[in-house]
């Protein structure tokens, strides 16, 4: 059995400045991400009950009583969609909206490193801590958490890493297993996606 | 592509058929090498120089060339990261189970604004 990760000390882009182009899987700073709570989930939840069921939390919820639910979450987001989306000079030009996930501190959760290395938790991407680079550091990507955020979050000069074509073509497996639960072949991804990449030497 | 795999597809051969530069090129150091082609296949590859005007080489060369520079870059990158391109990735998950606490805790705001101005002068950047 192979890896779904390269290596963490292969894991990023070696060099990023404002000039990179925004690309799927760089990780921002203070770019938000939302869940929408359920009022009666939420009073579940500080009850420390069990959630309620969606038939039994039916009502008619106004607006205000959503927003008054809305959470606003994140140190760090990661761009999801593929760049063809949002590319500078193609539809990014005009499309305003990106997508973005939270990343969250494996140690903060009741997960173990282990398992989201290893590609074991569905909802995870696994991300190497970029900048102390000590595996207790490491950080998981919750796929749950994709938000829709403006294009104008995404300031370059917030991005704090950028992920390697091999670690680019590992996210994209991830994506693709949780959203169809099947393993993508990563050498069709080489051959129809590499020249894509921003470090690319034959772009 | 154009020539999409089919389930008799045989896999090119190996063995190059000539190997001589081709006559009246001056310089050319190109090579010809042969490929077993099923015979829908090759009804593909010939209704496709029908359509196109380009032959059987000038389609590897666009359809397949191409993309190799790229594709063999990232597959090196691959390899010395210690992925194994073409094997298949263990795909055993656990049964994760969100506990109250954690379902409490997602009903709080967690959200840390960062001001990049001031930052700036205060902290030295991280890569």
């Amino acid at each position: 059995m192979s890896a779904w990760y390269p290596r963490r000390e292969a894991f990023f882009a070696d060099a990023i400045d404002v000039g990179r182009p925004v690309f799927q899987g760089d990780i921002f700073r203070g770019v938000p991400t939302a869940f929408l709570g359920h009022p009666a989930a939420r009073a579940a939840a500080f009850a420390m009950e069990r959630a309620p069921s969606p038939e039994a939390a039916e009502r008619s919820l106004a607006p205000e009583e959503i927003r008054a639910v809305a959470i606003i979450a994140g140190s760090y987001t990661m761009v999801l969609p593929h760049p063809c989306d949002f590319s500078a000079g193609e539809k990014g030009e005009t499309h305003t909206v990106r997508q973005v996930a939270r990343l969250t501190r494996i140690a903060d959760t009741r997960l173990a490193r282990k398992h989201i290395e290893g590609g074991r938790v569905n909802h995870s991407v696994w991300v190497p801590a970029w900048d102390s680079g000590r595996p207790d550091d490491d950080w998981l990507v919750d796929l749950r958490t994709s938000t829709a955020v403006d294009a104008a979050y995404l300031n370059p000069a917030r991005r704090v890493a950028a992920v390697g074509v091999a670690a680019w073509i590992a996210l994209m497996r991830r994506l693709a297993f949780f959203y169809t639960h099947t393993v993508v072949d990563d050498v069709q991804l080489a051959v129809e996606q590499a020249h894509q990449h921003p470090d690319c030497p034959a772009r | 592509m154009a020539t999409k795999p089919t389930s008799s597809r045989q896999e090119p051969s190996a063995t190059p058929t000539k190997s001589r530069p081709t006559s009246g090129a001056a310089g050319r150091q190109a090579r010809t090498r042969g490929v077993s082609l099923h015979p829908d296949e090759q009804a593909l590859v010939e209704r496709f120089e029908e359509l196109t005007g380009l032959g059987f080489t000038e389609q590897v060369r666009q359809l397949m060339l191409a993309k190799l520079p790229a594709a063999v870059w990232a597959l090196e990158e691959m390899a010395t990261a210690g992925m194994e391109p073409g094997r298949r990735p263990l795909v055993d998950e656990i049964v994760y189970v969100e506990d109250a606490q954690e379902r409490r805790a997602r009903y709080e705001d967690s959200y840390e604004p960062v001001d990049l101005a001031t930052e700036a002068r205060t902290t030295a950047p991280k890569r």
